[in-house]
């Protein structure tokens, strides 16, 4: 029992963080039309920021409060050079630019920090057991990370409920043709998504760090979880990331302890079932 | 409505306008320029080509395997719109099912290919009916979604794949013809497989050719432009897609299990991590033709041989290359000797005048 | 299937349809008779979209049925309506944009006969071909069936468009504002060419410009709130003091 409670709380940890994935995913195709495939890559090389800037600070705080702004400030740059020019043609062209932006990163971060991967220092002020009274002693790193993503979905949440931007975004999920006539007067609030998307990837690069340190294949393979987070929970849907996320990382985790081989293979097979079943997602729009 | 106004230039020609069609047209990749039966003579002359200058037999082989497939992905990517990401699912698969034939059943290479092709037929209507739920983006990740999947399970059903390991020493598959029985000896006899592997890929390739000419390929196509008013002609668009995808994944079953005999090995490396390769043929050969993919395989496998030694972030090249294709040539390889080029030369002439 | 001239293609009973509580279609029923030329007309708002959408299969109706050529087609998805016969002109021009205008016509043409084939070329079927170019003929486009259709000019995308309803080969061919954005010499183009397909094709449209209905139509029907608030024929429609009274006061 002990052992099944302390699995699902690590399950949503690592739910938790493709929750941030997903959101980000959403977040730009709502406004942007397309999916952004170099997502994956994107988290992984603030995953990398992090471990650099941990190694030579030693703890992981300028890192929390650098890398969200730096890849902040890298999104802004790649929406304005190569993904401007993709808008008014085909989603699928976006989509296979961003493909091609993913070789370039992930062999470019090789050509600089090497094929092997590297740590990440956990923060030394968190390096203590918290017991919650259910299931093991859990890292208190480990809860800090369900904080922060918490803290960043309800940033999120009231960015799309309180501002103009998010207005307009959620406005877009719904009516993609309104927007296009919108038109060109919309290219800043482009930029700022794209680069809060990008944040949002470092953030969660900057949380898993610590976990299972960093390498550069770390973004493909949850870049993948990530697009079944968003076709389970519906797309473009906010709340149905946040549920399918968790639900996900739940999911594998129990199933790592019970069966670890199928493991790997619930996200898909819930998708499957999702896709047959209720083709929108579990909380997408009808 | 005075905010309607059309993007400046800088954002692309306003849609609408005579000149922007052309440019949607070049930019998509996708121009109405077609090349119909003269693509399988300039794939005999590819194949010549390849058999006299690429001195290793496996990579000229390779090339033509991998141009088959290539070419069959891009009946769903350019001529249907859909772009796959899991396109390494098939190609495996075919791969699994040609290498157990040949191991645990018999040595002939007909069986082989037949069972990879069709068993991958069959494979790909079950995965085609749940991609195709939704298209656009959805596709794309469900078969991404799906080759991750392909992938797990071959890496942990240790008892039929050997996992990690995979399948090695699959015999020499032996081709039964009437009067003849030639063994596929890829290492002792490359020329007689090149030149089986060549038969077996026009074959197919004449085939697809007359798939995206015949009424069934033409209505493909429109779907690609304008879903709704395909509905409207009274097609069931769905059924074609999924036609579609079923004959590109049956054509990659079949390169697979023509990669299996190649190599007398099958696992999980390389096949099923060659999704984002094959895409990355397509794109950097062009979208408009069947032709452009082939070409694409065969100069990509050019790169990696000449590229890899030298420089071991070669892919880093690759993917600069693939995102200029994209920004600057979405046309490809092909579009740009077929398009671009002639154009350049006609004004070239007028200027020199 | 005889088709005698009091034959009805399309009845509708009844046809309901709300959004969110408000009746953006509030039982109307229609009878379209072989042969006829019949026409919606109300002021924006009134309907006459979603009612297009609750023939064609886009919308379901809340309630009420649709028949088309005698067989109830209610709830059918559209793909299949328009296999029977139905064929819709879009409001906004949908061509296949990157297509020839040959191209675009022959896929239209080809889907009654041979519509998934594949194994022969679809350059070598002769009906259909033949069939295309006497599409093309009829609309006045045969000199630029090799243009592509995105580089035509507006009015002779619309004509495509309707070429490629009207190549299915339909018994009744729903326009949704056939001259919309047009100026008068492309408008009286259209009005001669729209007559002239009626001669054996039944029409059912909707259409904002009021000279345009009144000298075309047989019959009109009048939407007013989603309520059909008056059916006749053009003399009818001209002297309803109500009609004159929404249609004059209620729209743009």
């Amino acid at each position: 029992m002990d052992q099944l409670v302390s699995q699902l709380l690590l399950g949503l940890v690592s739910g938790a963080l493709l929750v941030l994935l997903a959101l980000g995913l959403n977040l730009i195709f709502g406004l942007l039309e397309f999916i952004n495939f170099s997502h994956g890559a994107l988290y992984m090389l603030g995953a990398y920021l992090t471990s650099y800037l941990a190694t030579m600070t030693g703890d992981l705080w300028l890192a929390l409060l650098v890398v969200p702004i730096a890849m902040a400030v890298l999104g802004a740059a790649l929406e304005r050079t190569i993904i401007r020019p993709m808008y008014g043609r085909d989603q699928v062209d976006a989509l296979l630019l961003t493909f091609g932006l993913t070789y370039i990163l992930i062999e470019g971060v090789r050509l600089v920090a090497g094929s092997g991967g590297r740590r990440v220092p956990s923060p030394g002020l968190l390096d203590f057991q918290v017991d919650l009274g259910v299931g093991r002693p859990l890292p208190a790193y480990l809860l800090f990370v369900v904080l922060v993503v918490g803290l960043v979905v309800a940033g999120l949440w009231l960015f799309l409920q309180r501002t103009n931007v998010g207005l307009i975004v959620r406005a877009g999920i719904r009516d993609h043709v309104m927007i296009r006539a919108l038109g060109v007067r919309f290219d800043r609030y482009r930029t700022l998504v794209f680069a809060i998307g990008v944040a949002v990837a470092g953030i969660a690069g900057v949380l898993t760090g610590p976990i299972t340190g960093v390498y550069p294949e770390m973004g493909a393979d949850i870049l993948i979880l990530a697009f079944v987070v968003v076709v389970v929970g519906g797309m473009g849907s906010f709340w149905g990331a946040v549920v399918a996320g968790l639900l996900i990382g739940v999911l594998v985790s129990v199933t790592t302890l019970y069966a670890s081989i199928y493991a790997g293979i619930v996200p898909f097979v819930l998708m499957i079932l999702v896709m047959t079943f209720r083709p929108r997602g579990l909380l997408g729009a009808t | 409505m005075t905010d309607l106004r059309t993007p400046p230039a800088s954002d692309g020609t306003p849609a609408g306008t005579g000149a922007a069609a052309v440019t949607i047209a070049r930019t998509r990749g996708a121009g109405p320029a077609r090349w119909t039966w003269g693509q399988l003579a300039l794939l005999v002359v590819l194949a010549v080509v390849v058999m006299f200058t690429v001195p290793n037999p496996s990579l000229a082989i390779g090339m033509l395997v991998y141009g088959l497939w290539a070419a069959g992905l891009n009946l769903l990517v350019g001529y249907g719109g859909l772009v796959s990401f899991g396109h390494a699912l098939p190609f495996a698969w075919g791969g699994y099912a040609a290498g157990l034939v040949l191991l645990h059943v018999s040595t002939s290479a007909w069986l082989a290919m037949l069972v990879a092709a069709g068993s991958m037929a069959v494979l790909s209507l079950l995965v085609g009916a749940v991609c195709l739920r939704r298209t656009e983006v959805y596709f794309s990740m469900l078969t991404l979604a799906f080759a991750q999947l392909g992938f797990f399970i071959a890496l942990q059903w240790d008892s039929v794949t050997r996992g990690d390991d995979g399948l090695s020493g699959i015999p020499v598959p032996t081709l039964w013809l009437p009067g003849v029985t030639i063994e596929l000896n890829a290492l002792r006899d490359p020329l007689t497989f090149f030149l089986f592997t060549a038969v077996v890929v026009l074959v197919v390739f004449a085939a697809m050719v007359l798939y995206t000419e015949s009424p069934m390929g033409r209505v493909l196509q429109a779907i690609r432009e304008n879903e709704e008013r395909a509905r409207g002609c009274g097609y069931n668009t769905r059924l074609v897609q999924l036609a579609t995808f079923v004959v590109a994944g049956t054509v990659a079953g079949l390169a697979g299990g023509l990669f299996a005999m190649l190599n007398n090995f099958v696992g999980l490396q390389p096949y099923w991590l060659l999704s984002g390769v094959v895409l990355i043929m397509v794109i950097l050969g062009g979208r408009s033709s069947l032709f452009g993919p082939f070409l694409g395989a065969v100069v990509y496998l050019l790169l990696e041989s000449s590229l890899s030694r030298s420089f071991a972030s070669w892919q880093l090249i690759v993917g600069a290359i693939f995102v200029v294709c994209v920004l600057a040539f979405p046309q490809g390889l092909w579009g740009l000797v077929t398009q671009t080029l002639p154009s350049l030369v006609r004004r070239g002439r007028r200027t020199a005048r | 299937m005889s088709r005698s001239a009091g034959d009805l293609v399309l009845e509708a009973q009844g046809l309901d349809r709300s959004f969110g509580g408000i009746h953006a279609v509030d039982d109307v029923s229609l009878e379209v008779p072989e042969g006829s030329l019949h026409a919606i007309i109300g002021p924006n708002g009134s309907g006459k979209t979603t009612l297009f959408n609750l023939i064609t299969g886009h919308t379901r109706p809340t309630s009420g049925r649709v028949r088309f050529a005698g067989e109830d087609i209610t709830g059918m998805p559209y793909s299949k309506v328009a296999r029977k016969g139905l064929a819709k002109s879009y409001q906004i021009t949908t061509v296949f944009p990157l297509l020839t205008v040959f191209e675009n016509v022959r896929i239209a043409a080809q889907a009654a006969g041979h519509a998934y084939v594949f194994w022969r070329p679809a350059d070598g079927i002769r009906a259909v071909t033949r069939r295309t170019e006497e599409v093309l003929e009829r609309i006045g486009l045969a000199a630029d069936r090799d243009v592509v259709a995105s580089n035509l000019s507006h009015g002779d995308q619309r004509r495509l468009d309707l070429a490629i309803a009207l190549a299915t080969s339909p018994r009744l061919l729903l326009l949704d504002e056939p001259t919309a954005g047009m100026s008068p010499p492309e408008t009286a183009a259209t009005v001669e060419l729209v007559q002239e397909l009626n001669r054996d094709v039944t029409i059912l449209m909707i259409e904002h410009k009021m000279d345009v209905i009144l000298t075309i139509a047989d019959r009109i029907t009048v939407l007013h709130q989603g309520r059909k608030l008056f059916e006749g024929t053009p003399d009818e429609v001209r002297d309803h003091p109500e009609v004159k009274e929404v249609y004059l006061t209620g729209s743009r």
